[in-house]
């Protein structure tokens, strides 16, 4: 090599006159200029042609159609080129520093094997970033760089060395080369024919190294969507997944195909179902389109591995197998991306919403605050925003930064006594982990065996119980059977968890909200060890107001429930439209497993709802008709009806409606007052009543200090909303079938006491905050000295009373072998006589293995066959051998009559022919065998067809409101957009 | 903000009465009154299930096996003279029944050979009465329903005083019957009459002299814990080497009392004790009287006596009963029966030997309708009506019929408290009608061969069907 080597600059453009100034501007700068620029333009319809013509001439331009593809452009620019020994090819959005020429060729000949070498491309316009240095592409199709997302260059990754392909931007390669390779794959029309080239390159034996000393800027204009050409379209995801996955099976070994084609088909499946979670459907449907239209067209595959195995033939030195290897990634990189987008996925999830308080500040403080937030510029931004970072790093952050987690806890008083707190309410508990609950406790019914009893329960339409019935299943299997899918141990343990970790979950989610909500009051937000206290005294509501021990499902699940609602409600009060609209349908799916399990918060909600709508049509009247401030409510109020369809809409048909305002578990005997509402109790069997007296009469005080008068007074309305439903419902006897019971409002009980609590804690930050030996403040530690008792006395009612309080079950004494019979099939029911012939007798014809969670409701609502209730009137009072066989044919088999037996009542069934006496459990109990075999199909039915639909639409529905929950792409510009101010 | 908030209402006085001011005040208020004057959503009327009464269509009436050759079955029903009501009339036990033709006419007469069942359907179901006697023995007894629990007392298991249980299982299945035994020292433990099987169709004897060989009064309760059993006690009183054997039915009593009156005193004199079972407890006082036509009075010489809880008392009341009856024939006060007094709920019964005849005196029922078969009796027999009132004065009418339901005599009564009254026979009467408001009445014969008396009952003409409801478990 006498000569220096020809170098000809080959710029592709089209429509890239934004960009062409810098572009024209970075090669002139060049250290060292090109021997000649070929300019090839497809049909640019702005003044890319101009551009390139002042710049270089307009005999340096070839022009093409606009059809014309990428890789044709380059053959033409190759065409023209024919003088050349070695090509730069430059996009029209891709600018080059002024040394990176040099740079390039001076490598090759410090490494004269090279073929190809390729610059470090930095992102444009941020021009720090990194993009790519070197690329290559995993068993996924995934164009691999190595590096982080929008890692900024600080010479990190400046080495030379052999990479698998450059990327097309700045690649400088040897004329000769790029004919024998055939130019670009014309298949790729725009994406992925660089690293297509640099593949088949290094399978054809040639050589392809990175310099990163060499510096290109690249706007990625068609990658981004910034720039629409007829080639990109406008799907770029599905053009440019098409083309990886064209490249990668195009050129894999042939004896991969088969795993390849199969991995590439399942991974695409993953990555649809990935794209739908984040809600970008686009994204989805062209990920499953790439995938179709590729295996759609098997012939074009065909032709391309037979071109690439001709080359390899062809070549003078192929490469070896082990060299082409050794430039892709390793296989288990496409797995480490798959856990490290589920847990992106989970890690925002968790974390949205945490900090609305802050948004709005950050909201208000920002020069171009939206409309929402009306009192923005007012006050001193500045100061301000020192204050809010001064307050942000000052309390609920823990300070000490540099310590290990371990030390921290161990440091902090704060996290032992919450640690200790949560130790002794779980010992409290300690009942319901040795199986308290499980054979059932007070109003809550014994579980059954199997989750797939749940499932079978939720899903059928006809249940075998009593006399077969169309009754919906409650809705609160769903979340149930779910749980006990999850769960090892199936339902027992699902009760087992409920029962102890409603507590934690409630001290839980009691934090999360009064954290915001003091931070919503105060931009010191409040006292962590108040945080604390308040949590702990409302985890503990449900136990020591008597729901936990006496079997309270429904309640002791929405209690827990409920801080976590009301944290997602303070979501409406987000700045940004796209959080409100996320607040209104994680509000609405935590409101519908509340309306599972004690539908009546659905009608608190709405009154409150209304209540807050009525004040903000009075102070902000302008805020509140924009639809996303009314929407996101209004969804969260309709999701839970759309979301248990299955349950509502099937009680509606059958005049079931009654159910709709049922807890979860037993109906109740006892029913509630307004003492029992105020003080928190839905039982006796809580702790002292005047502890339930506590919350409620702090927040009267609460009212006094006028600092926090108006927030605490909002807690009053809410309050005084509750108490309205639960005044109006309360009054209602409602006539079920067998019996009459009221609308469930024990969760009112709880409602109002955690509203007290949140008043009582908001009137506390304010005395708290009031300088240190002022007489507020010294009010403010009696408040609050007041206030933990609750907590206190709770706890300590808790570990010594609330496990040996749990309420017994009242479940008949069936004999075993009864039990072991009846669970034959369905027809082999017992029918179970309570009473004497004087009171009145009852019955109940118990099936399987007896009424178990989740059938109490349906059995509830079922209107009882009058055939049955006329037939053991016969068989009670004079009964004939006719009347007893007829027991079979209703799917009886035994007839119990429970101690102690009626006397008048055993002897007749003693005298009739076809009953045969057998033996009981204890001798006041009596029981008999129908002689005729009991009749299978007996109590067999059809319930309603249509709610196999309804099924489907929820599962739809949920896997919708899910995903329409969760964080997505719009939160991400949204902090973006928050980082720019 | 909140401390501008501060300064600026403090700096305005006049404004103190802002709404938010207001609100402060009213809310709480309006909160308080809500949950204050909520009281629940009031009480429901207390449920309550009361049986419906329905006539009744089937009953049956269990009788003993006879206690000589010569039976008689006896049974009456209260229907129009004349009129002849539709339904079967049968007898027997297990298979071997044998339809009564029983067509019209208030009474029917048979022959019975063995223990059985009247088994009466149709419209002479609602009030049949039934009566077992013996024409050649001073010895009869009621048919009565099977019942779950009854007292028998002044039994024996020794050589000359000695008891047969005989229990009569009406229907198919096994009926299983317990037996508690109690005597003067307390109760017995006796195996064998703990669950005793009586199969369906069957008869069941049980000789208390094999079981449980002893001298002194024992009395028992007999219940039956399944299926349905008729149960009777037969008494012998055997003096040995006098060649005088006497049998008669233990007359039942279905539950202790703290107020017993027997009647069907024997008109002339000779042994009587009155044995007296307290099963509770405690121990019961117990006094006695003499019930007559005039008055009850407590007898010279008989104190109070005790008896311990769980236990068998005897008090000899020999000379007190003959001394009332011998003065009862000379005066207007004719000596009727015993009445009872205890502190304890006890169950009582009067054993009477005289000139070898055995008799009891029980504890009849309180009945408003009672109907009883009249036993044939001899020409030198004198049979009465015995009605006793209780603490409280009661009125009633006594009515006789003849076999075809005429009214041959009406007799009203009015009864002063605790006393007594007789009514003779009149010739040609084969039915008794008791109606009042609560008197109990026992059918006295006496003539040469001895005396008997048959409680009067009151038989079932309607059946009480349940109120049925169905519950959730």
């Amino acid at each position: 090599m006498n000569s220096a080597p020809v170098v000809v600059a080959l710029v592709v453009s089209h429509d890239g006159a934004r960009w062409l100034p810098q572009v024209i501007d970075g090669l002139r700068a060049q250290t060292l200029t090109p021997h000649r620029i070929i300019c090839v333009d497809t049909g640019s319809k702005d003044a890319s042609r101009h551009l390139l013509a002042d710049a270089f001439g307009a005999d340096t331009i070839i022009s093409a159609p606009s059809s014309t593809s990428f890789p044709a452009a380059i053959a033409l620019g190759l065409e023209a080129a024919a003088d050349a020994d070695w090509l730069w090819i430059l996009h029209d959005d891709s600018t080059p520093a002024p040394g990176a020429l040099a740079r390039l060729l001076a490598h090759t000949t410090t490494d004269p094997g090279v073929d190809i070498v390729g610059p470090k491309l930095r992102e444009w316009p941020s021009l720090r970033r990194l993009q790519e240095v070197g690329v290559t592409m995993s068993g996924t199709g995934r164009r691999e760089t190595g590096l982080e997302r929008g890692e900024y260059d600080q010479g990190q990754h400046d080495h030379v060395r052999d990479v698998l392909a450059v990327h097309s931007a700045g690649m400088l390669i040897r004329r000769t080369v790029l004919q024998e390779l055939g130019g670009f794959d014309a298949q790729l029309p725009i994406f992925g024919n660089d690293l297509d080239l640099g593949w088949r390159a290094a399978q054809a034996g040639f050589r392809t190294a990175v310099v990163p000393s060499a510096i290109v800027f690249h706007a990625e204009a068609a990658h981004r969507g910034v720039r629409r050409t007829p080639l990109t379209g406008r799907h770029t995801h599905y053009a440019e997944r098409r083309a990886a996955l064209f490249t990668l099976l195009a050129n894999v070994p042939g004896r991969a195909i088969p795993f390849q084609s199969l991995r590439i088909l399942v991974g695409s499946l993953l990555r649809v179902i990935g794209f739908l979670c984040i809600r970008a459907v686009g994204q989805a449907l062209d990920e499953l389109a790439a995938v179709i239209s590729l295996y759609a067209h098997p012939g074009q595959l065909r032709r391309a591995r037979h071109e690439r195995r001709q080359l390899t033939a062809e070549s003078s030195h192929p490469a070896d197998p082990a060299r082409v290897r050794s430039l892709l990634p390793p296989w288990w990189l496409p797995y480490r991306h798959g856990l490290d987008a589920v847990t992106d996925l989970i890690t925002a999830a968790t974390q949205q919403a945490q900090d609305v308080a802050e948004r709005r500040r950050l909201a208000r403080l920002a020069p171009d605050a939206p409309a929402s937030s009306s009192r923005g510029g007012s006050g001193a931004p500045k100061d301000r925003r020192r204050r809010y970072v001064e307050a942000d790093v000052s309390d609920d952050e823990l300070p000490e930064v540099e310590a290990g987690p371990i030390a921290r806890f161990f440091t902090s008083p704060l996290a032992l006594g919450v640690m200790l707190f949560l130790l002794l309410a779980l010992w409290g508990q300690r009942a319901a982990i040795t199986g308290a609950f499980t054979d059932g406790a007070g109003l809550l019914s014994p579980v059954p065996g199997r989750t797939a009893d749940w499932w079978t329960l939720y899903l059928q339409s006809w249940h075998p119980l009593g006399q077969g019935t169309p009754i919906a299943a409650p809705a609160y299997l769903l979340p149930l059977a779910l749980l006990g899918t999850v769960l090892p141990g199936g339902p027992s343990w699902v009760v087992a968890a409920i029962m102890v970790l409603a507590v934690p979950i409630g001290f839980w989610g009691a934090w999360r909200l009064l954290r915001v909500t003091g931070h919503l009051l105060d931009e010191r937000g409040m006292p962590r060890w108040l945080i604390a206290g308040g949590a702990a005294a409302y985890s503990l509501i449900s136990v020591s107001g008597g729901g936990w021990a006496e079997g309270r499902l429904g309640l002791v699940v929405s209690a827990a429930t409920l801080p976590w609602l009301a944290h997602a409600a303070l979501g409406f009060a987000e700045p940004s439209a796209y959080r409100r609209w996320r607040a209104g349908w994680r509000t609405g799916l935590l409101l519908a497993l509340m309306v599972c399990f004690t539908p009546l918060i659905w009608v608190v909600a709405v009154v409150v709802g209304l209540v807050i709508v009525g004040l903000a049509l009075f102070l902000a009247p302008r805020s509140v008709r924009t639809p996303s401030a009314w929407g996101p409510p209004a969804v969260a109020l309709v999701l839970p009806w759309a979301l248990l369809t299955p349950w509502w809409v099937v009680l509606v048909s059958q005049g079931a409606s009654a159910g709709l305002l049922l807890d979860a578990g037993q109906v109740p005997a006892d029913v509630l007052d307004g003492a029992d509402l105020a003080l928190g109790r839905v039982s006796d069997l809580g702790a002292p009543w005047w502890l339930g007296a506590i919350l409620p009469a702090l927040a009267v005080l609460a009212l006094i200090p006028r600092a926090t008068r108006l927030p605490v007074l909002i807690c009053w309305i809410v309050a005084g909303a509750g108490t309205l439903v639960g005044v109006v419902f309360g009054r209602i006897w409602m006539t079920l079938p067998t019996f009459a019971a009221t609308p469930q409002i024990g969760i009112i009980a709880v409602f109002l006491q955690g509203v007290a609590l949140v008043g009582v804690g908001l009137a506390a930050v304010g005395l708290l905050r009031a300088a240190s030996d002022s007489l507020a403040r010294r009010l403010g530690l009696l408040l609050v000295s007041v206030a933990l008792v609750v907590p206190g006395v709770g706890l300590f009612w808790s570990v010594t009373q609330a496990s040996s309080s749990v309420a017994a079950t009242d479940a008949p004494e069936i004999p075993a072998y009864m039990t072991q019979s009846s669970q034959v099939s369905p027809a082999h029911g017992v029918l179970v006589v309570r009473g004497s012939v004087q009171e009145g007798l009852s019955y109940a014809v118990r099936r399987g293995d007896g009424l178990t969670l989740g059938e109490d409701e349906i059995v509830a609502l079922t209107p009882v066959d009058d055939d049955v209730t006329q037939l053991i009137t016969e068989v009670g009072s004079a009964p004939t051998p006719e009347s007893v066989a007829s027991l079979a044919e209703k799917g009886i088999e035994y007839v119990v009559l429970t101690a102690p037996a009626d006397s008048a009542v055993s002897a007749r069934l003693d005298a009739v022919g076809g009953l045969t006496p057998v033996s009981s459990e204890d001798r006041g109990t009596r029981a008999w065998q129908v002689d005729t075999e009991p009749q299978e199909g007996a109590i067999d039915g059809q319930g309603p067809r249509w709610r196999s639909a309804l099924l489907a639409f929820q599962l739809v529905a949920v896997l919708v409101a899910v995903v329409m929950c969760g964080p997505g792409r719009g939160e991400r510009t949204d902090e973006r957009g928050g980082a720019d101010v | 903000m909140s401390s501008q908030t501060g300064r600026r209402a403090a700096g305005r006085p006049g404004r103190r009465w802002s709404p938010v001011v207001a609100a402060v005040v009213l809310l709480p208020a309006l909160v308080a009154v809500g949950l204050g004057t909520f009281s629940g959503p009031g009480d429901r009327a207390l449920e309550t299930h009361p049986p419906t009464e329905e006539p009744l269509t089937s009953v049956d009436l269990i009788c003993p096996a006879p206690l000589a050759d010569k039976p008689v079955l006896l049974l009456g029903h209260l229907s129009d003279p004349g009129t002849a009501p539709a339904g079967e009339v049968a007898f027997g036990l297990g298979t071997v029944t044998t339809p009564l033709d029983w067509a019209a006419g208030a009474t029917f007469e048979t022959a019975p050979t063995a223990a059985g069942v009247v088994t009466a359907r149709g419209d002479r179901a609602a009030g049949v009465a039934a009566t077992l006697a013996e024409r050649t023995v001073a010895a009869a007894v009621t048919c009565d329903e099977p019942s779950s629990s009854q007292w028998f007392g002044g039994l024996g298991a020794g050589p000359t005083h000695a008891s047969e249980l005989e229990l009569v299982n009406p229907d198919e299945s096994t009926a299983v019957a317990d037996v508690t035994v109690f005597g003067e020292q307390g109760i017995l433990d006796v195996p064998a009459l703990r669950g005793v099987a009586v199969p369906g169709g069957s008869r069941v004897l049980l000789k208390l002299a094999e079981l449980l060989p002893q001298r002194g009064q024992l009395a028992m309760q007999v219940t039956v814990s399944r299926g349905r059993v008729g149960v009777h006690v037969v008494d012998r009183s055997d003096e040995l080497g006098q060649g005088d054997v006497s049998a008669e039915w233990v007359p039942s009593q279905r539950e202790p009392q703290l107020v017993t009156v027997l009647q069907g005193l024997p008109p002339t004199s000779g042994q009587h004790k009155l044995v007296v079972t307290n099963p509770g407890p405690d121990v019961a006082q117990v006094n006695v009287r003499v019930t007559t036509t005039a008055a009850a009075f407590a007898p010279a010489g008989l104190t109070e006596v005790q008896i311990p809880p769980e236990s068998v008392g005897v008090i000899t009341v020999s000379d007190a009963v003959n001394t009332a009856v011998a003065d009862g024939q000379d005066s207007a006060a004719i000596a009727l029966g015993l009445l009872v007094e205890s502190t304890e709920p006890v169950a009582a019964v009067l054993r009477s030997v005289t000139d070898g005849d055995l008799s009891f005196s029980g504890s009849a029922d309180v009945i408003s309708q009672g109907l009883a078969p009249i036993p044939p009796s001899g020409d030198d027999d004198d049979a009465v009506m015995v009605v006793s009132g209780g603490v409280e004065p009661a009125t009633g009418s006594l009515r006789f019929l003849d076999a075809n339901g005429a009214t041959v005599a009406e007799q009203p009564f009015d009864l002063a408290s605790l006393v007594s009254a007789s009514f003779p026979v009149p010739d040609g009467a084969a039915l008794a009608e008791v109606t009042s408001g609560g008197v109990s009445a026992t059918l006295v014969v006496a003539g040469p061969q001895g005396t008997v008396a048959v409680p009067v009952l009151e038989p079932r003409t309607s059946t009480l069907v349940p109120d049925v409801r169905a519950v959730l478990r």
